[in-house]
């Protein structure tokens, strides 16, 4: 083979594509031969020219798609439905609906996730391994022929961040856990444990988005604890009032009614009045009335 | 395919959403770099990037490891930039009813045979021949670049590379031979 000829083969021999025996002997040719010497440099130095001319992707790209998808993929993996359906229906068990197993399953995972949080040690007898706490979280229930149950429980790896709640970090992460999108529990968890520092406007903010917003009534009770010491506050009766006027729950509404009712003032009258028009329970109903005439307010609108 | 990567793929595959995660991160990088090296369009690439994993996302059950998992997504990544390639190049097409079509690639196959005496101790990371590199990059087919990129910026074999393309080994030789020869071409002066 001439030298002229043998250039597909150095570029091959430089990228390690030819077969053993045929890449020996290039080698051994290059040995003797000056020229082709000089072409496996040239492509060496041609191979760094382009490796300097290699650009990375700018950080701010690669963030924003990685936004970008997780978003996505949440919205993928809500409409695949598992946790929405299993929240959906410890929220509001609808009466016939045949999946009594998987509904009691859904209360298993949901207390799981409650008692996670809290639980030291192993789960108790009858399950086969001593989870984590943290990052545990079951995709899939299956009642098998035997009687038993085959939860697909998915472990995240997790890390434990340690401090008092006045430390910044903490508070951060439990802001964070308090609008966590899919686990209704770790929500309660963290606006339980963020009641006590419910001074702090950024609390109280997450405190009333998950009142205007969470899709779980429990959550939304549990904002409304958390929004008790400051239901004289202007902003917070704001959407006391409107919570009470259009959360599709009674017990929230109900519990609305009474910390709007723990300050009377002239700005909860009118909503009151609205609210007889229109309410369903008849506590509700009782309960409005009542702060009305204590007002000496009319109860109705004229 | 690294033990690590195998045992991410099958937690991933068994619906694990931190191992998913973190097979994105080792490989995200490279799949927007591809991407932006392709189309030269950041909103393009991030399109790209986007379908690219919501489709492993949705097809990872199905990945038997037949195949590396990179040759996989590069596949995937390959194949979604060559259907924008070709869409660009449509509309190209539409618009450039009174052009003359004498871009791109086919201008570097009128280059000159290089000279044979060159100088290697030029210095090769000037900005001049990273922008000389870049250009020439640019002016090569899509294949060709596709091949170019693979080999040189993601250490495929070229055996990997044919999987990703569907065309066999020889024929991404040829290619990327091709490739070299032109790129090499272009930076002449400097070799």
């Amino acid at each position: 083979m001439s030298c002229a000829s043998r250039t597909e083969q150095i570029l091959l021999y430089y990228h390690g594509e030819l077969p053993p025996s045929e890449s020996e002997e290039v080698r051994r040719h290059l040995e003797a031969c000056a020229a082709c010497r000089a072409e496996l440099e040239r492509q060496r130095l041609f191979a760094q020219a382009v490796e300097a001319a290699r650009g990375e992707p700018p950080p701010e790209l690669l963030a924003a798609c990685r936004r970008a998808l997780s978003e996505t993929l949440a919205r993928e993996r809500a409409s695949s439905g598992w946790q929405e359906r299993l929240a959906s229906w410890f929220v509001s068990p609808l009466p016939g609906r045949p999946a009594w197993g998987k509904l009691a399953g859904a209360l298993a995972v949901l207390a799981l996730g409650f008692l996670g949080g809290r639980l030291s040690t192993g789960l108790g007898p009858g399950l086969s391994f001593r989870p984590e706490p943290a990052g545990l979280r079951v995709r899939y229930i299956e009642h098998t022929p035997a009687g038993e149950l085959r939860l697909q429980v998915e472990e995240s790896r997790t890390r434990w961040v340690r401090g008092p709640l006045t430390d910044e970090t903490v508070r951060r992460l439990l802001l964070e856990a308090a609008r966590d999108p899919i686990d209704p529990a770790v929500r309660a968890d963290a606006l339980e444990t963020l009641r006590e520092v419910a001074e702090r406007p950024e609390v109280r903010k997450v405190f009333l988005e998950a009142l205007e917003r969470d899709p779980n009534p429990a959550i939304r009770l549990k904002a409304l604890e958390g929004l008790k010491p400051y239901a004289d506050d202007p902003d917070n009766r704001q959407v006391l009032s409107k919570a009470l006027l259009s959360d599709g729950d009674a017990n929230v509404r109900a519990m609305a009614v009474e910390l709007l009712a723990t300050s009377p003032r002239a700005d909860v009258v009118e909503t009151l009045q609205a609210l007889l028009g229109r309410e369903s329970d008849a506590y509700i109903r009782q309960r409005s009335a009542r702060i009305l005439q204590a007002m000496n307010a009319s109860p109705g609108i004229f | 395919m690294a033990a690590e990567e195998a045992s991410l793929i099958r937690a991933a595959q068994q619906g694990d959403q931190a191992a998913f995660e973190r097979l994105v991160q080792a490989h995200d990088a490279d799949v927007l770099r591809l991407a932006m090296s392709f189309l030269r369009s950041p909103e393009d690439a991030r399109d790209i990037y986007q379908e690219a994993f919501l489709r492993v996302w949705r097809n990872l059950r199905h990945f038997r490891f037949d195949s590396s998992f990179e040759s996989w997504l590069y596949r995937i990544v390959a194949n979604l930039c060559l259907d924008v390639l070709r869409k660009r190049k449509v509309r190209r097409q539409m618009l450039a009813v009174a052009g003359n079509g004498e871009t791109g690639p086919d201008m570097l196959d009128r280059v000159p045979e290089a000279r044979a005496e060159t100088d290697p101790q030029r210095a090769l990371l000037s900005r001049e021949i990273e922008e000389r590199t870049r250009s020439a990059l640019e002016r090569l087919s899509s294949r060709e670049r596709l091949v170019f990129e693979l080999r040189h910026f993601h250490g495929m074999r070229l055996k990997e590379i044919g999987l990703v393309l569907g065309a066999s080994e020889e024929a991404v030789k040829n290619c990327l031979f091709r490739a070299t020869q032109k790129m090499r071409l272009a930076l002449g002066d400097f070799l």
